[in-house]
């Protein structure tokens, strides 16, 4: 028991020192000094009245609610995590009890209280995984009291795409724990499938699938692709497991004989025993098309940017390369008779003159003009092919470059994005990881999930050095160096053209350094579909907010136009797989972007188709396909632990991530949300009560009376 | 005259180094696997490989050696490790091999090399035990005569070395190159000096002249990582075959 006082400690001290300069004046007039003690009694009690006292009674329980909860969505069943987990809990819970008062839930779309660990996984929820809304939902049973949340789960969230960080607006640690180790389990499963955005007609294209493997020994797995309509097999491979547990790539080559779009399925035949099923298939498309993109590449010198970035062009489908790197330079020694050299003429007159005009783009890299014999007329049709013909033209620093490579003065210069000031740039040194300010922009969507995008940018391996780029007015920064007052990559249309400078030539350290070189590979097809118009460049252009949906999630389609439109107006489409056709309704977000809200339905192919117009005339289009998977697909093929999500969750919520079997409550017990364990448990106001009115009323009568009795002086 | 010895060898040294400067950039970098005690027979080859590259061709390379491990940060760095050794192959662990597949997938390229100049011996037995786990489907194949890498600079004929064990490379092809060169030719104890600046062993059974190929060769493997199959493009053939008839 306690006593407050609800008046502010203002009013407080306002109404003390004013009891105390009324107390001193009064003992200095009034020689009956009882009468001012008597009137000092008052006071004191009126101050108190005023200050609103009331008495609190203090709960004895000061130990923190702790929530236990427990992911007992499909895919715990399938992995057989969910009876690792209930076993775990079973052991860990007289101790938690001891040091907690602990809540136990289960969820997988919902929460749901339970009150013994014994009864988590008596329910089998067929829903998808919705850990956000769950942890909401226990946040509010719990109450205020609740100092943390233990989460057992997988962590493969099923429901709707929501900002990463939402965790720390739960106000309460969250304890991600991996839900055990996965049991031997025999699955076949298409992970990924990776292809280049279309193909073309009679050319073979080859379509990497990543195959996961566990508990097959030395099985043999036959895949296959095909004919997601007709379900014909256009390309068989036949694997062999190797006993382990693990992922890899296989390349099912198919050559494409009709232009369109085609719907294609990858497919694992089931082995008998897998656990499911659901996961041995995945769908995608593939745009044929005529033909091809013809890229030009010059050299100057020999590097890893080179052999990096010829590869991945050679190995791209849509483009045809002809690339010159110039091997040796005059002042090198030939220590044999040139016809063992294996070097050829750079056929500098047929490429400036006559060639240049058959290609859609120009990539230069580290290349200077001056010492192959230019002409001027050269430097002119450069330019001109571009403001005129619509050629794409690329510069990549170096050494060589830019500045540095005599361009400065030239008609080129009048062209790229960049001031070439200096005649000799200068170079910053050093790795740094670039500062991309638009992830949307179409060069630099690597991925088409946009938080997915934001992060691989974030987390690029660095590159090594750069040109001292300044961007000309008009011309659009897309990435700068870190800390140097220096753009990076710049891109503008010139003409009919549209012109990119990259500053460094080290990108090739983004496909070196990644898990993947999917980034990179992206990265370089937007720059010669940019520079194009090819492909995606189109003048608008569709994002969904994630890469795969589920039948009977929402989703949300960006629209990004490549400049600023007013008075457009925006139609988009959605077209169902049973083939009907629904209007969407575009939001202007922003000057160069529209969102569409929606709800898939039933799964499969799903197409959308989104026109930009203004006044009836057409001004942009663009169309992309969607394939849906089933409710509970992720739930019936995403047996792995999102260690990601976890992390990120323990991360925002101030809680730290355990993997599996490894969980210890000392450390949830420092992090838990501190708060007052002497909690209010009960508070009863003292001035209300009649009993004090009682007393002050007796205090005024006395001091009637005394003053009657013995008079004011 | 001792003075103006180190007044010379200071003078190459400042010279190199203003040539390269410290700053790796996209300059190429001659990179070496370290593993136990046997992975650098030729500890000052690389030099003269280096100033041949640098003497012969337009490659700009960084005047130093890296020496790198699999789990080192700068592997990521260097697009060209050499593997040399004259004892067993490490026995790569699941990470390793985890690794090592990665690099090569994502572009690196690996030259590796039996210095025994020996078949059949320790390191080959091992080393072709070891790939074939990091990379089950893709076996050790014989590169063909018209390999990109036997004209990526010099036309090469013959394939020479410090011992003619073969006369052809091998190699591991992913994504439409060669990832992983092997050799059990021993091309870079063909490069090895003494302190006098004469070489070390003696090529058999071809001589001066098998050396040269040996160091034409390792020029090839080099410029084969800076510009891949480039040699192979359309508007090369008909002057390679003019020149090789």
């Amino acid at each position: 028991m306690k006593i407050d006082f609800l008046t502010p400690d203002a009013m407080f001290l306002t109404g003390a020192l004013l009891a105390l300069a009324a107390g001193a004046m009064l003992w200095q007039r009034q020689k009956k000094k009882i009468v001012v003690w008597w009137r000092l009694v008052i006071a004191g009690l009126l101050l108190l009245l005023l200050l609103q006292p009331s008495s609190i009674r203090l709960s004895g329980n000061a130990r923190p609610l702790v929530a236990v909860a427990c992911d007992v969505s499909p895919s715990m069943f399938l992995s057989g995590r969910a009876d690792a987990v209930r076993g775990f809990i079973a052991r860990i819970t007289g101790g938690l009890a001891k040091a907690w008062d602990v809540r136990f839930y289960r969820f997988a779309g919902d929460a749901e209280s339970i009150g013994d660990a014994a009864d988590i996984t008596a329910a089998r929820p067929r829903s998808p995984t919705d850990i956000r809304r769950s942890l909401w939902q226990i946040r509010r049973d719990a109450g205020e009291r609740l100092a943390g949340i233990i989460l057992f789960s997988d962590f493969n969230h099923n429901a709707d795409a929501t900002d990463p960080h939402w965790a720390g607006e739960l106000n309460v640690p969250v304890f991600p724990v991996a839900a055990g180790t996965r049991k031997q389990i025999r699955d076949v499963s298409i992970e990924s499938v990776r292809v280049s955005d279309f193909a073309f007609k009679n050319m073979p294209v080859d379509i990497v699938v990543q195959v996961g493997l566990h508990g097959l020994s030395d099985a043999v797995v036959t895949l296959n692709l095909k004919n997601a309509a007709t379900g014909a097999t256009l390309a068989s491979k036949r694997t062999q497991a190797s006993g382990a547990n693990e992922s890899r790539d296989a390349t099912l080559r198919y050559t494409p004989d009709a232009n369109g779009r085609l719907n294609l399925a990858v497919e694992a035949e089931p082995l008998d025993g897998e656990v499911t099923r659901t996961n041995n298939r995945k769908e995608f498309s593939l745009d044929i098309v005529r033909d091809k993109l013809r890229v030009l590449y010059l050299c100057g010198q020999p590097g890893p940017e080179y052999a990096f970035l010829r590869h991945t062009l050679k190995n791209d489908p849509a483009v045809e390369l002809v690339s010159f790197v110039i091997l040796r330079n005059p002042e090198n020694i030939a220590l044999v008779p040139d016809n063992d050299l294996s070097l050829i003429p750079f056929p500098v007159n047929t490429l400036f003159t006559r060639d240049l005009y058959d290609f859609d783009a120009l990539i230069l890299e580290n290349f200077t003009y001056q010492r192959f014999g230019f002409m001027p007329e050269y430097l002119q049709n450069i330019k001109s092919w571009v403001t005129d013909k619509g050629g794409g033209l690329i510069m990549i620093g170096g050494m060589n470059s830019f500045g540095a490579g005599g361009w400065g003065g030239t008609p080129v210069e009048e062209v790229l994005p960049v001031l070439l000031e200096k005649p000799q740039d200068h170079f910053e040194e050093g790795l740094f990881r670039p500062v991309v300010d638009d992830p949307g922009h179409f060069i630099m969507a690597i991925n088409d999930d946009r938080a997915r995008n934001e992060a691989l940018w974030k987390s690029v391996p660095e590159l090594d050095g750069c040109q001292a780029l300044k961007a000309r007015p008009g011309a659009e920064v897309l990435a700068r160096h870190p800390w140097k007052n220096v753009a990076v990559l710049c891109a503008w249309e010139r003409g009919k053209g549209r012109v990119v400078a990259l500053g460094a030539n080290t990108t090739w350290r983004w496909a070196l350094g990644s898990s993947s070189p999917e980034m990179y590979t992206r990265f370089w097809k937007n720059v010669i579909r940019y520079l194009t118009r090819s492909g995606q460049s189109r003048q608008i252009q569709m994002m969904f907010d994630r890469a795969e949906y589920a039948s009977g999630q929402s989703f949300a389609l960006k629209i990004r136009g490549i400049e600023r439109y007013a008075g457009h107006t925006m139609r988009v489409t959605m077209i169902e797989p049973s083939g009907k056709r629904a209007a969407l309704s575009a939001a202007r977000d922003g000057d160069k972007e529209w969102l569409c809200r929606g709800t898939l339905g039933d799964a499969g192919a799903y197409r959308f188709e989104a026109g930009l117009e203004k006044n009836g005339v057409p001004a942009g289009f663009d169309e992309a396909s969607l394939n849906v998977v089933p409710a509970l697909y992720s739930e019936e093929s995403l047996l792995d632990i999102n260690e990601p999500l976890a992390r990120a969750i323990a991360g925002d919520s101030g809680g730290a991530y355990f993997a599996a079997e490894t969980f210890d409550p000392v450390k949830v017990n420092g992090l838990l949300k501190k708060q007052d364990m002497k909690d209010t448990r009960e508070q009863k106001p003292l001035w209300t009560s009649p009993l004090i009115f009682a007393i002050l009323a007796a205090g005024f009568a006395g001091e009637w009376l005394l003053r009657r009795r013995i008079g004011l002086h | 005259m001792i003075l103006l010895r180190i007044c010379a060898v200071v003078l190459f040294m400042c010279s190199t180094l203003a040539a390269a400067g410290g700053e790796q950039r996209d300059r190429f970098v001659f990179a070496q696997l370290r593993y136990g005690t046997t992975c650098d027979p030729y500890p000052e080859t690389w030099q003269d490989i280096i100033e041949f590259l640098a003497t012969t061709t337009s490659v700009k390379a960084v005047a130093e050696r890296r020496m790198v491990s699999l789990s080192d940060k700068t592997l990521i760095s260097s697009p060209f490790v050499a593997v040399l050794g004259n004892g067993e192959f490490p026995v790569f662990s699941g990470s390793e091999r985890e690794t090592l597949r990665r690099y090569l997938s994502n572009g690196g390229l690996m030259f590796v090399e039996d210095s025994t100049g020996l078949k059949n011996s320790a390191f080959d037995v091992s080393f072709r035990t070891q790939i074939a786990k990091v990379f089950p489907e893709a076996p050790l194949k014989k590169l063909p005569p018209g390999h990109p890498l036997y004209r990526s600079y010099y036309l090469i004929r013959k394939v020479g070395g410090r011992r003619l064990n073969n006369n052809y490379l091998e190699g591991v092809d992913m994504g439409g190159r060669t990832a992983l060169v092997y050799s059990q030719n021993d091309l870079v104890g063909a490069w090895a000096k003494d302190r006098f600046g004469n070489y070390l062993w003696e090529c058999l059974p071809g001589g001066q002249e098998q050396r040269f190929e040996a160091q034409k060769l390792t020029l090839n493997i080099i410029m084969y990582s800076v510009t891949g199959t480039y040699k192979s493009d359309a508007v090369h053939r008909p002057y390679i075959d003019m020149k090789m008839r």
